[in-house]
């Protein structure tokens, strides 16, 4: 529980949660008082709204054709060597089973979730210059 | 509302199109959950070039831009599944979850230059976000954001574009450009809910 004092702290600093400048620490000990009050919650959904907004003032640069159809293709293929390997089911969950057998048993990427993807099939990091 | 920012809205005026249909960009992002991989593609020709502008404008060498871009359209596809109406409308999302990749790589090019110290990575979780202009197409969402940044004082909005695009705290911004940290903590905060009160004043004033 917080204080009304603490809840209007809260109020004042949350454009720095919203922004996502703040330290770990900080941010912890903001978001437990604001998780104690609606009217914290409806602004912060209100400023990171804000945040989001902010993308779309930069301007706006195209993506070359080539490169745009490349890094989609990696993706796409990517996408169904995940969903090949086991690491979604078709209902929509992440399945938790282990990836299934590879061409390169080694060449599998442990991510923090626990979770392996395969990589064998082109990763859509680009190096294109 | 100022007579200046309806004058610049006025490119609206006539044409506030609302070309786009939120709900498509839903069903794409359950078709992306339930393990389609088409759909990603589909998601990808939507969202690329906001994306992509995103990333360009935070990460500056082109091969780390294209890497930010690629693996924010990864973790897209990977927490498909976690995404719900309530994470806000998925372009906000997937802008939110590229300024994150952006910052983190910005932050450990930093620090492998020794500039920052070790806290990158601290923000893994993707904040949920309400996207006001989901209704419009790419460049009334520029368009409309520009004026409203427009209608934030000159001190505010470059402080609050050094957080945005930077990622960097009061303290650097103060360190940066030689101004008191409580000033700079002000301005950005203010900054951010002006923008905010000008953009929510855009919308109404068009709806």
């Amino acid at each position: 529980m917080s204080t009304p004092n603490e809840q209007d702290q809260a109020f004042i600093a949350l454009p720095d949660l919203a922004l996502r400048t703040l330290t770990a620490d900080d941010a912890v000990r903001l978001m437990d008082i604001v998780q104690t009050s609606e009217r914290l919650q409806r602004e912060l959904a209100s400023l990171r709204g804000a945040v989001g907004a902010l993308g779309y003032s930069a301007p706006l640069a195209q993506v070359p054709a080539e490169e745009r159809r490349k890094l989609r293709e990696r993706l796409v293929s990517r996408a169904a060597a995940y969903v090949n390997a086991g690491l979604r089911d078709s209902g929509g969950a992440t399945a938790s089973r282990p990836a299934a057998p590879s061409a390169n048993p080694g060449g599998q990427v442990r991510h923090r979730t626990g979770e392996r993807e395969p990589i064998g099939a082109g990763a859509p990091a680009t190096t294109s210059q | 509302m100022p007579a200046f920012e309806l004058q610049a809205l006025s490119f609206g005026a006539g044409r506030a199109k609302r070309t786009e249909d939120p709900a498509l960009d839903h069903d794409i992002v359950r078709r992306m959950a339930s393990g389609d991989e088409a759909a990603i593609g589909a998601f990808y020709d939507r969202w690329i070039d906001a994306v992509n502008s995103l990333v360009r404008q935070i990460v500056a060498g082109p091969a780390d831009a294209e890497d930010v871009v690629a693996a924010a359209f990864w973790q897209a596809w990977k927490q498909a599944a976690h995404w719900s109406e309530e994470r806000g409308e998925p372009g906000a999302w997937v802008l939110a979850i590229a300024r994150s990749q952006s910052l983190d790589r910005v932050r450990v090019l930093r620090r492998r230059r020794g500039e920052e110290s070790v806290d990158a990575g601290l923000f893994d979780a993707v904040p949920a976000v309400t996207n006001p202009l989901a209704a419009f197409d790419a460049s009334d969402r520029h368009e409309r954001v520009s004026v409203a940044l427009r209608a934030v004082p000159d001190e505010q909005r470059d402080v609050l574009q050094a957080a945005f695009f930077e990622g960097l705290r009061h303290t650097e911004i103060a360190d940066r450009s030689s101004l008191p940290v409580l000033t700079v903590q002000t301005r950005v905060r203010l900054g951010l809910r002006t923008f905010r009160d000008r953009l929510d004043a855009l919308q109404e004033a068009s709806a």
